[in-house]
């Protein structure tokens, strides 16, 4: 056995791994609900596809337009809405995620600037592996996107 | 014996052609004064088996009216309780509510239209201004309705709404559990019916369609 060959075959495998674990995770379908201009807090929403093999963490969130932002779970307790903040958001292997009305969601807090319905938001995920991925969010009106909600699911 | 009846014979069966007539004449009349049906709702609403009669309560809508039992009376009322520093729950329920409102137009030509409350539970920051800020956003013609906390609490009590203030931030916010329910007044100002989540805009639609019905029928 050549070992040489064998830790070239190493190298570049693990090189794939790396740009492999990029591309392993694809995001769609990222929006933000327009809020009254007085409103200091915007939901932010998505689906997060995970097509590695093993689970991947979000453990932070950032947007250079909000002072901060949190990860929230929306949980009906027999019709009691709770929000319970989430330390993380866990993706699982080859699985995803849904951000959206009424279940997980992102809490965008102290905009620094004014938003309207058409404008994006730059919204920064911080996964456990070092990994971070950015994704754009577009703003959009209450009733719009409400009816789309309702197309998908029924 | 084949031979011809007897009187006995024509006796008896007189007697049941006339039974018979009574019994129908009977189910006849008896349709004419039975109530309609309940109306068949769908799961996620709840039809209260009668409706519930409410004590005053004082409070405030976002225009500066006072906005008291009398409010409610003489048209159908949805009531939704939320706070405006809720991101997800409130705005999407609002938008929801929305929609169902721009859907009842049509039906709702001969009487006046129903209308849609966003009651506060967190009294504190949602002050007059504030909701009169953020109500009409989702639909110019909602009204928000705030007040002193134990008329809210009076309110929330008599509805079984529950809520629950949660521990302040370092900034000092902070979120509020509620209950998500949207809440049917009829136009006596009676609790009539819930929507419960996931409220769908289509089920609300047509649930509130054959309860107003039902309540113009058993009048």
């Amino acid at each position: 056995m050549c070992y040489r060959t064998l830790f070239f075959s190493f190298c570049i495998f693990a090189a794939q791994a790396v740009v492999a674990g990029d591309e392993t995770l694809r995001i769609a379908d990222a929006w933000v609900r327009e809020a009254p201009p007085t409103q200091d807090v915007l939901a932010a929403y998505m689906r997060i596809h995970n097509d590695a093999s093993g689970p991947r963490r979000i453990t932070a969130v950032s947007s250079p337009e909000f002072r901060s932002v949190e990860m929230h779970r929306t949980v009906m307790d027999n019709g009691l809405a709770r929000m319970v903040p989430q330390p993380d958001i866990e993706i699982p292997p080859r699985g995803e995620v849904v951000l959206e009305p009424g279940g997980y969601h992102l809490m965008l807090i102290g905009p620094l600037k004014p938003l309207r319905a058409g404008n994006r938001v730059t919204i920064r995920l911080q996964f456990e592996t070092a990994l971070q991925q950015t994704v754009e969010a577009e703003v959009r009106g209450g009733d719009g996107s409400m009816a789309d909600h309702e197309h998908h699911h029924h | 014996m084949h031979s011809r009846l007897t009187h006995q014979d024509g006796r008896a069966l007189v007697l049941w052609i006339a039974g018979a007539l009574a019994l129908a004449a009977g189910i006849y009349l008896a349709s004419l004064s039975r109530k309609p049906a309940p109306p068949q709702l769908s799961q996620a609403t709840t039809h209260l088996p009668a409706p519930k009669a409410l004590q005053a309560f004082e409070l405030l809508t976002h225009n500066g009216e006072p906005f008291t039992l009398d409010s409610l009376k003489g048209h159908w009322s949805f009531v939704f309780f939320g706070y405006t520093h809720c991101p997800d729950v409130c705005p999407t329920t609002l938008a929801t509510l929305s929609a169902v409102a721009k859907q009842l137009v049509p039906v709702g030509k001969q009487s006046p239209a129903a209308r849609f409350y966003f009651v506060s539970v967190d009294p504190e920051r949602d002050t007059r201004a504030h909701l009169a800020q953020f109500v009409p956003y989702f639909n110019s013609e909602f009204v928000g309705v705030t007040g002193r906390p134990e008329q809210i609490d009076n309110l929330t009590r008599q509805l079984s709404i529950l809520y629950i203030k949660g521990v302040p931030d370092a900034q000092g916010g902070y979120l509020v559990d509620h209950t998500a329910s949207v809440l049917l007044l009829n136009p006596e100002g009676q609790f009539e019916a819930v929507f419960s989540p996931p409220l769908s805009v289509n089920n609300i639609a047509a649930d509130f369609g054959k309860l107003a019905r039902y309540y113009d029928e058993t009048q």
